[in-house]
């Protein structure tokens, strides 16, 4: 019989020369008690001897017609169903993606096939972005906006070649794209290892588990929002920007006190995520809902949303909290089509 | 008094233990010996009337063993696994007798053909990752050096098998089966192409029919003379056993709990209802036909074995279960012996009275 326990599965994204094999063979060396098995890509170069190593060869399902919500991986359908026959022998995955890839069918095969449900889970995508680079490879590549805007966490390595003033404004634009993802500056890949493994990105419980002030971006959308790196740094946005930044990808939060119309909220999600699934890579929110003690929370992979009930408002103000990351999303929609969900 | 059990005895005629999670099971052609291997790299001879083991290869693939196939001969088993080899071994001495690059990884499919092609004798069809090679007997690369290695890009080989009188082989990737008589020179390939991801395929004896389980939980059907199609959907899980009965009419199906057993006489099964064999409690994982008889056994995830004579009134035969979820299960050639095994490493062979 199976167990009932999932193992978890951390995504590295990036483009090429970003630094992911940098972090795999970091994380593989440090000792965390974890026994982690690797589904490295068709290029992938891991320096270190490593019993579980599988490459993959990136071969997209296509489901339904090819509905791009229907893309799943079948090599990875096919190696982690291998690997489940041994999942005594490992107690961690991470699956190293090329630098072409698009995390959108990975991280729908955690959702949506029965199989890799069953022994596995997605813990969160990790994207690893060469901050020297970035600038150059941000508007030419879509390949590189998709994987920023998927990340749960986002490396921006290689900061040491960045003079600051110029960091703070890849910080920012990676900021912008997804105010959702933590972002952390690295040199060589060097993180704390708990930083990008047991994340719980797709997690429900800790759905909401964001920056405090991850809204903050989207809100005070013409006044970015730095870390450390933003001292001496006060830009305007837009047009006086020195350079314009392809902005497809994006986000769009909303946060607004008020209950909602359960009926409403259903009918809208419904729509929203049927007509526009296609360009949500991500969202995630918590909502109050009228006749509900309980918060409602969701998170979701383009067409694919999970929620639920999670526990009660209490003392708290009924706050409904929602970010959507996505491409060529209409922020004026989303507001409009939130709003007509609060109860009269 | 209780009433009499409507079940045949089934007894348990012996047992073996592998280290791990069984993957492939296989009866030599005359039925003498049962060989078994597992993800350990573990590959087991047995004497199929004592059990006993007759060679046991610890490490015959480093991270897992995933096909066997007995030579037509009986003499030798070919191998392959997860650490990109194939190798053949002699199963009277146990030596190794040739190891090769397999392509890829993760070499997962074998296949001798039943009949010698030409004067290359029987021929072994690999499938490692996306290449596809045939070898000869002695374990040499057939035709050209390159051991006929066939690139498929981007689409790894689900499943291969030899079809329709033992010289042609049907190779499935996850869109379209290729079936090539290799005993014609430059034969042109037969494609059947599919709109749903392939996970497995079965040829009828006959060769009329072609069935593939699909990654949507659906069983796709060809009438290979037509050229027409059926697709069946509904499965609760994805089909992953399809087990013709040797006259080419029935096929049983797995994909969630029951089996489903399709008539594929005349224009085959479209608009029929299938007969339902339901009794196993969790998801079925291995079903087979005797190979010249007219049962079908079929084993689950919880460990339970059936055997059962589907269009009989009372069509369940016999019961059995083993320790662990059963992974394979294979009649020897004769129909008298089911050999099963299991995630744990169980070999079982049993024996309806």
């Amino acid at each position: 019989m199976s167990s009932t326990t999932t193992i978890p599965v951390t995504v590295i994204t990036g483009f090429l020369g970003a630094g992911k094999t940098t972090l795999l063979n970091r994380i593989l060396t440090e000792k965390h008690g974890k026994r982690v098995a690797v589904i490295e890509n068709e290029f992938g170069e891991i320096g270190i001897d490593h019993q579980l190593v599988i490459q993959s060869d990136e071969e997209i399902f296509e489901l339904n017609n090819g509905c791009i919500c229907c893309r799943v991986r079948g090599d990875l359908i096919r190696i982690l169903g291998k690997l489940s026959q041994r999942r005594d022998k490992f107690d961690y995955v991470l699956i190293e993606t090329t630098g072409m890839a698009d995390p959108g069918p990975v991280a729908q095969t955690f959702f949506t096939d029965a199989d890799v449900k069953e022994s596995f889970r997605l813990d969160g995508i990790v994207t690893v972005v060469d901050a020297k680079h970035v600038d150059l490879h941000f508007d030419d590549m879509r390949e590189v906006r998709e994987q920023i805007g998927f990340a749960d966490v986002i490396l921006l390595n290689k900061e040491d070649l960045v003079p600051p003033k110029d960091f703070a404004k890849i910080e920012a634009l990676i900021r912008k794209t997804n105010p959702m993802a933590k972002i952390y500056p690295t040199k060589d890949a060097q993180i704390d290892i708990a930083k990008v493994l047991d994340v719980g990105g797709f997690d429900l419980k800790r759905a909401l588990d964001l920056e405090p002030d991850f809204l903050k971006a989207d809100e005070e959308e013409h006044d970015h929002h730095h870390h450390e790196h933003d001292d001496e740094h006060e830009h305007e946005h837009g047009e006086e920007h020195d350079h314009h930044h392809a902005e497809d990808v994006t986000s769009v939060g909303i946060r607004a006190p008020g209950d909602l119309d359960e009926k409403k909220l259903s009918d809208w999600l419904g729509t929203l995520l049927r007509t526009k699934g296609q360009d949500i890579f991500r969202m995630k929110g918590v909502l109050a809902v009228k006749g509900h003690a309980m918060r409602f929370v969701f998170q979701g992979v383009h067409m694919l949303m999970d929620g639920r009930p999670d526990r009660e408002w209490g003392n708290e103000p009924r706050v409904n909290t929602l970010i959507f990351i996505g491409r060529n999303l209409d922020r004026a929609a989303l507001n409009e089509g939130f709003k007509s969900c609060l109860a009269e | 008094m209780p009433a009499p059990s409507p079940f045949r005895p089934i007894a348990f005629v012996w047992n073996g233990k592998l280290e791990d999670f069984n993957t492939s099971l296989a009866w030599s052609p005359g039925g003498k010996r049962l060989a078994a291997a597992s993800v350990s790299g573990q590959v087991a001879i047995y004497d199929a009337a004592e059990g006993k083991a007759i060679h046991l290869i610890e490490q015959a693939h480093a991270d897992g063993c995933d096909a066997i196939a007995w030579r037509p001969d009986g003499n030798a088993l070919a191998t392959a696994g997860r650490d990109g080899t194939w190798k053949l071994w002699d199963t009277e001495d146990g030596k190794l007798l040739a190891e090769h690059e397999a392509g890829a990884l993760w070499a997962e499919h074998l296949a001798w053909s039943p009949r010698p092609i030409g004067e290359r004798g029987h021929l072994l069809a690999l499938g490692a990752g996306n290449t596809l090679s045939l070898w000869t007997e002695t374990g040499t690369p057939a035709g050209e050096a390159s051991g006929e290695a066939i690139k498929l890009p981007k689409k790894t080989v689900t499943d291969l098998a030899w079809i329709m009188g033992g010289t042609s082989l049907a190779v499935a990737t996850s869109t379209e089966i290729i079936v090539r008589d290799h005993a014609v020179e430059n034969d042109t390939p037969r494609v059947f192409r599919s709109r749903d991801p392939i996970l497995n395929m079965a040829f009828s004896p006959s060769g009329k029919w072609l069935m593939t389980g699909n990654q949507d939980c659906s069983v796709h059907v060809w009438n290979t003379d037509s050229g027409t199609e059926m697709h069946m959907r509904g499965f609760a899980a994805k089909v992953r056993q399809l087990a013709w009965h040797r006259n080419s009419r029935w096929l049983a199906t797995g994909g969630g709990l029951a089996i489903s057993v399709w008539d594929c006489s005349g224009r085959g099964p479209e608009g029929r209802t299938p007969l339902l064999l339901e009794w196993h409690a969790d998801q079925l994982s291995a079903l087979q036909y005797q190979p010249e008889g007219d049962w079908l056994a079929s084993g689950a995830r919880d460990g339970s074995i059936a055997i059962w004579s589907p269009t009989q009134r009372q069509n369940q035969i016999s019961r059995a279960k083993i320790s662990s979820g059963v992974t394979r299960v294979a009649w020897s050639p004769d129909g008298k012996l089911l050999a099963a095994t299991g995630e744990g490493g169980e070999v079982q062979v049993l024996a309806v009275e």
